[in-house]
């Protein structure tokens, strides 16, 4: 069954514990990085990193307000990275995960060129792709992911899709009092298997506009390019066979006049 | 020191007739050389049901450096040495590509459906330098060699171009194999396999083909270069 994640980020206070409980689960090195004048410990994704807390102040009306984007993978229902992936080990599990078979993978970076929400990363020395996973062991086991797991204040809440979509919207009406602008974001862009409650513009979260979809190059390429290249290349065959077919075994009555080389 | 000079295009000797010159030799054969690397590499890349290339070229990894390695000459050499050494002939083979009539239109599906098929095809429309497949061949090369090359180079250094066109470039580069592949298996199978082309395959290799062959394919072409009756 359809499993959803649902990320109320007024709910969330910048703990961090979803960055070090992933780096745990997943068996990721620390990769300490250097102060750079924020409280944002991650600058961004990593080959090491699935999950970063971003962290903006916006000031608004003399008001200081912090905001903490945890940002992952949004596993897209309909994902840019399976269409481009060349290898097929792109997969997606019955729960929903969209995980990067480490085996299959050779590190072409298609999927981090196409993904919309600017994900995967690949690791230049193993030749080889990672990003979050849903914890995907976890979840078809039934466990929650490892961030979600340990998210102390329920920021981040991991269930049946049609229960996390009703607990989303209910949670939206009570954050709506104190932020009129608060919105849904991951339904209409990735098919929400990832939900966000967000009180700013998605960019201050270091997320992409409001209904960002597969990009229209990918859907080109997938549903138009490559059937019709493939059409081609059948098409060739089969015309080549006929062809041979003819010269070959069927051959005229009447020999062609320029016969170079015999026939056989 | 002296060197032989290079013969005519159209000289006749020994029942043969010179059609290609040396430099049009040399960059068809680096531009097979090339694009059946890339594309035997681009397979153990790109497929799959093909990766097992791969291992010809000692792995996946190496396949990747190797495509890119061999890109830069096919994207420079052929085309510098026809602009370098080219000269009048090659101009001409572009005016010929370049130039369509309705009897080229006509030309195909008659060509299709007869001689292409092993029959003898009556009335077809006379060619020049070279025939309205030919033409199609030619277009596809130097159109496929552009956008490959391009649209391969915004691939290679996706930091350096705007997201959109990084995101353009994979189809056209898709679009754009496919299609010179099928080109290409229709060339192979007419030079090395088909009965009445295969003549051709040694007017690639030592310039000179067999005069009747010319007459017979090439009339426009073989009355214009001998100035003699085809």
């Amino acid at each position: 069954m359809a499993k959803t994640m649902f990320i109320d980020s007024t709910k969330c206070m910048a703990c961090r514990g979803c960055e070090v409980a992933c780096k745990n689960w997943n068996d990721l090195e620390a990769d300490i990085q250097p102060f750079n004048g924020s409280y944002q410990t991650k600058e961004d994704f990593a080959t090491q990193t699935y999950t970063v807390v971003k962290m903006t102040e916006v000031v608004k009306d003399g008001r200081v307000d912090w905001i903490f984007g945890k940002r992952q993978c949004m596993h897209c229902t309909e994902a840019a990275c399976i269409m481009v992936c060349p290898q097929n080990a792109i997969q997606r599990s019955p729960a929903g995960a969209v995980y990067i078979n480490q085996e299959m993978c050779i590190g072409c970076g298609y999927c981090t060129q196409n993904c919309p929400f600017e994900v995967p990363r690949v690791d230049p020395v193993s030749h080889k792709c990672s990003k979050c996973s849903l914890c995907v062991s976890r979840v078809e086991n039934g466990l929650t992911p490892a961030c979600s797991k340990t998210c102390p204040t329920g920021a981040i809440q991991f269930g049946e899709r049609r229960d996390m979509e009703v607990a989303a919207h209910k949670r939206l009406a009570v954050v709506k009092r104190s932020y009129p602008n608060a919105t849904i974001y991951g339904n209409e862009e990735a098919g929400g298997t990832v939900l966000y409650i967000l009180t700013e513009d998605p960019s201050v979260y270091g997320l992409p506009p409001h209904g960002t979809q597969v990009p229209w190059q990918v859907k080109f390429w997938q549903n138009f390019a490559r059937p019709v290249g493939n059409i081609a290349l059948g098409g060739t065959l089969v015309l080549l066979l006929v062809a041979a077919w003819f010269n070959f075994v069927q051959k005229p009555k009447d020999p062609p006049v320029h016969v170079e080389g015999g026939v056989k | 020191m002296a060197r032989a000079k290079e013969p005519q295009i159209g000289s006749v000797k020994n029942g043969m007739v010179y059609r290609f010159t040396k430099a049009q030799v040399a960059a068809h054969w680096i531009h097979t050389v090339t694009f059946l690397l890339l594309l035997l590499t681009g397979l153990a890349i790109y497929v799959p049901a093909t990766s097992w290339i791969g291992a010809l070229f000692g792995g996946i990894q190496n396949a990747r450096i190797i495509h890119r390695v061999i890109s830069v000459p096919y994207a420079l050499f052929a085309l510098l040495i026809l602009l370098v050494g080219g000269g009048k002939p090659t101009k001409d083979w572009l005016r010929v590509t370049f130039t369509w009539k309705g009897e080229d239109i006509a030309f195909m599906p008659k060509y299709v459906l007869t001689e292409f098929m092993g029959r003898h095809g009556k009335d077809l429309p006379e060619a020049d330098f070279i025939n309205a497949g030919e033409k199609i061949n030619s277009l596809l090369t130097i159109i496929t060699l552009v956008t490959l090359s391009l649209s391969g180079l915004i691939m290679w250094l996706p930091n350096v171009f705007p997201t959109w066109l990084v995101l353009a470039a994979y189809p056209v580069h898709d679009l754009s194999w496919m299609f010179m592949t099928c080109m290409l298996m229709v060339h192979m199978f007419l030079s090395l396999v088909h009965p009445k082309m295969r003549a051709a395959l040694k007017g690639i290799t030592s310039g000179w083909v067999d005069e009747e062959f010319a007459k017979a394919h090439y009339p426009k072409w073989y009355r214009r270069v001998t100035g003699k009756d085809a």
